[in-house]
């Protein structure tokens, strides 16, 4: 009985410590890769080549459902894209609000007659829709099949050799494609390039681009600003040089249309249809002799509004995790195989014990801990040590900001930078324990064969009116 | 003292490390911006304004080397012949080449690609001039080929078209750019280059052509007509379609009946580039294409030929082949969805070129 009674604290640390040491490894990864990318950008390569109508043709597909109150203002982020050659393909997935409504009226759309090469098995297409006066705007109407099945519509209907996928409510910098498109001009076997991806809540939206990140004001997006930094840049730039990346983000990534169409499209039965994609690619590439590269670009190129009330986020965090276990299960026979490399012998092995292990451990250590400190059976020593361990959980978040801050001068002011060390710290104290718990209801909702989607409610985004000709700033609007 | 105790140390450091780091990094930059603001001003009075030229070389002469740098950077490599020589003036008076010349041998390739950019900004006798292009690593190579002015773009042609056949990407694509810039001036080294028979950039140097429309590449295009890759004959016909005169149109024609449904696509394309009214008898054949791509490029082609096209569009709305009918539909369709134009705001003025260049970041 002693002995379990020691083993808690171990168990706890065990989670922590693994989380944290594993983030530290990828921290350094990820430096070196910013460094790099720093190098690049200062150059400004491929400004010019990717500037040109030669360059490779990109399809923009977005799968829109229920999103009337962000959609025009995506459309028109992207239509806004500095890269030459685009073709924009909204697929709205039958959406039950006035979404269709929307685009019909604010780009003159008219109905075109549906004919394409179905080349992915999807639900019915009801109508195409081309613009009156946007030609490379491409509407989809079709019946409602999930995110998955929107986004091979989209493949199918697309036509350039790159597509890039993202949500409605993405907004992307006008110079994103050029540098997700630039690895593939670098390397022909890059298959997939991600886009770093941060939070819109109270930055200030001019036109349809982010005219000032601002550090949320409100906690729950104040944290996730937190973690969304973290992840981008520790959990996917961090595995670029070690090669196990196998999450490219439905929020914003490009892909090689014909990679994905040969592998198959989007998974529907899957709701962690995205990681489940990567993984499938660089499986794929290894069992026929042809490994494919799958890298993320720092760039912080693509924006999202995180939610803000609990409830929608643990809803996403639960089909998150319950999506991780899937392609955990499905994709099995890759880990620690080295048929499959670097994806098989490091990334799926760290989604396993970091992603999927790991918290389950820390929680039963945490609650353990609890009643064994309350009973008196452990000592003051074995909390500090988790507690320890918790506060090095925050330094490597303060370190991600500050890595940010070197690259990419996110965040203007002394104010906005100490409320984002306040989330960092209170990130650990309160939102990590949150976190743990929409994890282990998620592993509780897989057991009892859940596949609710879930829904989230969006507040719109924070705009100022479009300005020309001058630099003064407009004070910020809410709502739209 | 107990681990708690160095917790808060270490977290205390890294709180203060982030916000002073970002209150430094926020004071560095609007130093900077301000210096920029008025180099780049100072800059465009150099270049573009005789007046004021002289009081703005000052200047930009006391303005710190690296900033200079950025700034020199930052301006097109198509800017111009006088301004182009005023820019070098500037590179010189300024002491830059030596600068460029320590970037150009650096060990780190990053910085090497920045001498890449530079490199055409040296004196005509510098030796530095062309040395990046045989570089080791592809970007500067790249970076080199695609910086190259267009001025320098002819004497250099043999060389980017040599990079053509590099064996990496980047290169290849960094060359056509430049090729690109060189227009008519290339088109003897290319049409030579193009008579050596099929090489790894042959593509490339085919689109290079197709967006160079010039007659002499008709002959050596017909010549590739038969290339047995299918991506060359796509290509070929593209470059037949930017030719200007009507003599590619039999090639074309034989294109249109490719086994290939890319040659095939890009043929009709071709047809309705050259608004060859001549052949929208084969185009209306297309229509019935087993291939999607090749019946809607088919379509769009008609449709671009006006009324001859519009008269086989609606006859095709009777045909017994359903995919021909259906196509001429959408087309149709489409084509009644475009005449609908959007009101055209005009603004009341432009931004002077200075307001631009502060605003655009350049």
């Amino acid at each position: 009985m002693r002995i379990l009674w020691h083993a808690l604290p171990v168990l706890a640390l065990a989670g922590v410590a693994g989380v944290t040491g594993a983030q530290f490894v990828l921290l350094v990864s990820a430096s070196i890769e910013l460094y790099h990318a720093r190098q690049r950008d200062r150059h400004q390569l491929w400004r010019r080549v990717l500037g040109s109508p030669l360059a490779p043709r990109v399809s923009v597909i977005v799968p829109a459902y229920n999103e009337e109150r962000s959609i025009v203002t995506t459309v028109n982020s992207l239509l806004a894209l500095l890269y030459p050659n685009l073709e924009l393909v909204v697929v709205d997935d039958g959406s039950s609000d006035r979404t269709l409504e929307v685009l019909i009226s604010e780009f003159e759309l008219s109905p075109i007659h549906p004919v394409f090469r179905k080349t992915l098995p999807t639900k019915p297409v009801r109508a195409i829709y081309r613009s009156g006066f946007e030609s490379r705007l491409v509407v989809v109407d079709k019946e409602n099949g999930r995110k998955a099945d929107a986004t091979n519509v989209g493949l199918n209907v697309a036509s350039g050799d790159l597509v890039c996928t993202i949500d409605a409510d993405t907004l992307i910098s006008p110079d994103a494609l050029q540098h997700l498109v630039a690895p593939f001009l670098l390397d022909d076997r890059t298959a997939a390039i991600g886009g770093t991806v941060r939070l819109t809540n109270d930055s200030v939206v001019r036109a349809g681009r982010i005219d000032q990140q601002r550090a949320p004001r409100k906690w729950l997006a104040g944290v996730q600003a937190v973690e969304y930094t973290r992840a981008f840049l520790v959990g996917r730039v961090g595995w670029n040089l070690l090669g196990g990346n196998l999450i490219i983000s439905g929020a914003f990534g490009v892909f090689r249309r014909d990679a994905l169409l040969a592998a198959g499209g989007y998974e529907h039965s899957t709701i962690g249809e995205d990681m489940e994609l990567i993984a499938r690619l660089r499986r794929r590439g290894y069992e026929v002799g042809a490994p494919v590269r799958v890298e993320f670009s720092p760039d912080p190129v693509a924006w999202t509004e995180a939610p803000e009330s609990i409830r929608s986020l643990a809803r996403q965090r639960n089909r998150w995790y319950r999506g991780l276990l899937e392609v955990l299960v499905r994709h099995r026979v890759m880990l620690f195989n080295p048929r499959y490399g670097s994806a098989g012998l490091l990334g799926l092995p760290y989604y396993l014990i970091v992603e999927a292990l790991a918290p389950i451990l820390e929680i039963i250590g945490i609650v353990g801990l609890s009643i064994g400190f309350a009973t008196g059976h452990l000592g003051v020593g074995s909390v500090e040590l988790v507690a320890f361990a918790y506060m090095l959980g925050a330094v490597v978040s303060i370190m991600t900001l500050m890595f940010d801050e070197w690259a990419y001068h996110s965040y203007r002011g002394a104010f906005d930078r100490a409320l984002l060390c306040v989330y960092a710290i209170s990130e650990q104290i309160v939102y990590r324990p949150m976190n743990l718990a929409w994890r282990v209801w998620g592993l509780v909702s897989k057991f009892r064969g859940s596949s609710e989607w879930g829904e989230m409610q969006r507040s719109g985004y924070t705009v100022a009116p479009p300005e020309i000709g001058s630099t003064s700033s407009v004070g910020p609007l809410r709502g739209r | 003292m107990n681990l708690v105790a160095v917790g808060l140390v270490i977290l205390l450091a890294a709180v203060v490390g982030f916000v002073g780091l970002g209150v430094l990094h926020d004071a560095q930059l609007r130093r900077d911006n301000r210096r920029l603001e008025v180099a780049r001003r100072a800059l465009a009075s150099v270049l573009f304004d005789d007046d004021a030229a002289a009081a703005a070389r000052s200047t930009l002469l006391r303005t710190p080397k690296s900033l200079l740098l950025r700034i020199v950077q930052s301006v097109a490599v198509d800017l111009g012949d006088a301004a182009y020589d005023r820019l070098r003036g500037i590179v010189v008076d300024a002491a830059l080449p030596a600068r460029i010349h320590v970037l150009a041998q650096s060990r780190s390739w990053r910085r090497r690609v920045q001498a890449a950019h530079l490199q055409n900004l040296l004196p005509d006798d510098d030796p530095w001039r062309s040395q990046l292009f045989e570089d080791p690593h592809p970007l500067v190579r790249a970076r080199a080929a695609e910086s190259l002015p267009c001025d320098d773009v002819g004497p250099n042609a043999d060389l980017l078209l040599r990079m053509l056949d590099d064996p990496v990407q980047c290169v290849r694509v960094g060359a056509q750019q430049a090729l690109l810039r060189g227009d008519a001036r290339i088109a003897e080294p290319l049409c030579e280059y193009l008579w050596g028979g099929a090489r790894l950039g042959t593509s490339l140097a085919l689109e290079t052509a197709a967006n160079l429309p010039d007659p002499r590449y008709g002959p050596v295009l017909r010549h590739h007509a038969d290339d047995p890759d299918p991506v060359r004959r796509a290509m070929v016909a593209h470059a037949l379609g930017a030719g200007t005169t009507l003599e590619g149109l039999p090639a074309l024609e034989l294109l249109m009946a490719d086994g290939d449904a890319d040659v095939r696509a890009a043929a009709a394309c071709a047809v309705a580039t050259l608004a060859a009214t001549e052949l929208v008898g084969s185009l209306g054949r297309l229509l019935s294409d087993p291939s999607w791509s090749v019946r809607r490029e088919a379509g769009r082609a008609l449709d671009s030929l006006g009324a001859p096209g519009a008269v086989v569009l609606r006859a095709h709305l009777f045909d017994d082949d359903r995919y021909a009918r259906d196509m001429a539909h959408q087309i149709l369709d489409a084509a009644a969805a475009r005449h609908r134009q959007p009101e055209v705001i005009v603004p009341d003025a432009l931004p002077s070129l200075e307001d631009f260049l502060g605003n655009s970041g350049a």
